[in-house]
């Protein structure tokens, strides 16, 4: 009789974290910490920033040569050009934002909003999402040299990318 | 009478040319024996020659070089954590990123040269091995350890990197032959020549194993069995491929 209301409560727990697990595709509450700490080591500071940044560009246009038409208007030709390399720091920074605040429920939902309104008009191909997410996915450990979850990368880019996406 | 005398002459112009001939071949022979003797000189020279010490090989040179190297850099802090000289006359650093990606970034070209990006330190197969001496997480003898690649993959989309699979494994005991083995994932990155392998996935994180190839070469290695998370050095070994 006294195993009952454990019982209960265990077979609650478990629902509630389905019910989590379907909202958020894996990248719960837990997951998003670690996220958000690797991240911080990842995006360093300064040159290290800027050369980060490159690498996941050069990773991302290797798969989708195409994805360079997008951005003619930032001197995408060259991908040393400050032009360039100012737009790379800007799209690092607009997913420092999102990764940093993403123990923020409503904050993380206005910018997910925001960034989607922005990509809205621009038309861009799920691929082109998904070859970001397999360079970051690269270049992430090789930054790191250690303790990085994959998992918790792969499940909470696609959790961020849904929210840009809007689907 | 006449006769005779005829016969005389004829013995004697057959000596003179039988003397001409033994002349002619003593001159030879001698000139044969003075080379004899010039050939002996050359010998003995030759032996005191092999005595004296041999030319150093040029792997030592390599070797010697490549240590100083990685005591000027240490000295002088030539590069940023993630960067990695350029080498060559005019010095520069450059992200550890960038090395081997298909795009020269060095002035000098030299992050994409073939002595840099050679993939050998990553093949299926490679195995590295010395006597690891323990200072700390286990109490064992100074015993063989060796880690073996048993796979690898290179992106080309990200090629300053190879990602690989090993194998750590060290004797307990040596009377019994114990050996324990974990299973590692990690990579391989060409800028730093460094071979890191942590856990492998679903595996209890026990030891992960950092190898640097600072002698420039591909068969020597400085490995250390760290923890994974503080990389707290646990082991060092000195390893060579075989």
């Amino acid at each position: 009789l006294k195993m009952k209301p454990l019982v209960f409560l265990l077979l609650a727990g478990v629902v509630a974290y389905a019910v989590a697990n379907d909202d958020d595709h894996g990248c719960d509450a837990l997951t998003r910490l670690k996220v958000k700490s690797q991240w911080t080591r990842a995006y360093s500071h300064g040159h290290e920033r800027e050369d980060f940044a490159k690498a996941v560009w050069r990773a991302i246009f290797a798969q989708v040569p195409d994805a360079k038409s997008l951005f003619k208007r930032v001197n995408v030709d060259d991908l040393d050009s400050p032009e360039f390399v100012a737009h790379m720091l800007r799209v690092l920074a607009g997913l420092d934002i999102v990764i940093s605040i993403l123990d923020q429920e409503d904050t993380l939902k206005e910018e997910l909003d925001h960034l989607e309104k922005q990509h809205e008009g621009r038309h861009i191909p799920d691929n082109y999402f998904d070859a970001f997410k397999t360079a970051l996915l690269h270049v992430l450990p090789a930054q790191l040299g250690r303790c990085w979850d994959r998992d918790a990368w792969d499940h909470c880019f696609d959790f961020i990318a849904k929210g840009i996406k809007g689907h | 009478m006449w006769y005779l005398l005829f016969v005389i002459g004829l013995a004697a112009s057959t000596a003179g040319l039988d003397r001409k001939e033994t002349r002619m071949k003593y001159i030879a022979t001698n000139q044969e024996l003075y080379l004899e003797k010039l050939e002996k000189e050359l010998h003995e020279l030759e032996d005191e020659f092999e005595h004296l010490s041999e030319d150093v090989d040029d792997l030592s040179i390599k070797h010697l070089k490549a240590r100083v190297h990685n005591l000027e850099e240490e000295h002088e802090h030539g590069c940023k954590k993630d960067e990695v000289s350029c080498g060559g006359d005019v010095p520069q650093c450059i992200s550890k990123l960038f090395f081997c990606d298909g795009h020269v970034d060095c002035k000098n070209g030299n992050d994409e040269h073939d002595d840099h990006c050679s993939e050998a330190p990553a093949h299926v197969g490679s195995s590295y091995t010395g006597i690891a001496t323990w200072k700390s997480c286990e109490a064992l003898r100074p015993h063989h350890a060796v880690v073996t690649i048993t796979a690898s993959l290179r992106r080309e989309f990200f090629s300053a990197a190879v990602y690989v699979r090993g194998i750590l494994s060290f004797e307990e005991e040596t009377k019994q032959h114990a050996v324990r083995t974990y299973p590692l994932r990690g990579f391989y990155n060409f800028g730093q020549r460094q071979l890191l392998l942590g856990p492998d996935r679903g595996t209890t994180p026990i030891y992960a194993v950092k190898c640097d190839f600072n002698l420039d070469d591909d068969d020597n290695a400085d490995c250390y069995i760290v923890n994974p998370a503080s990389r707290e050095v646990c082991a060092h070994f000195q390893a060579t491929r075989y």
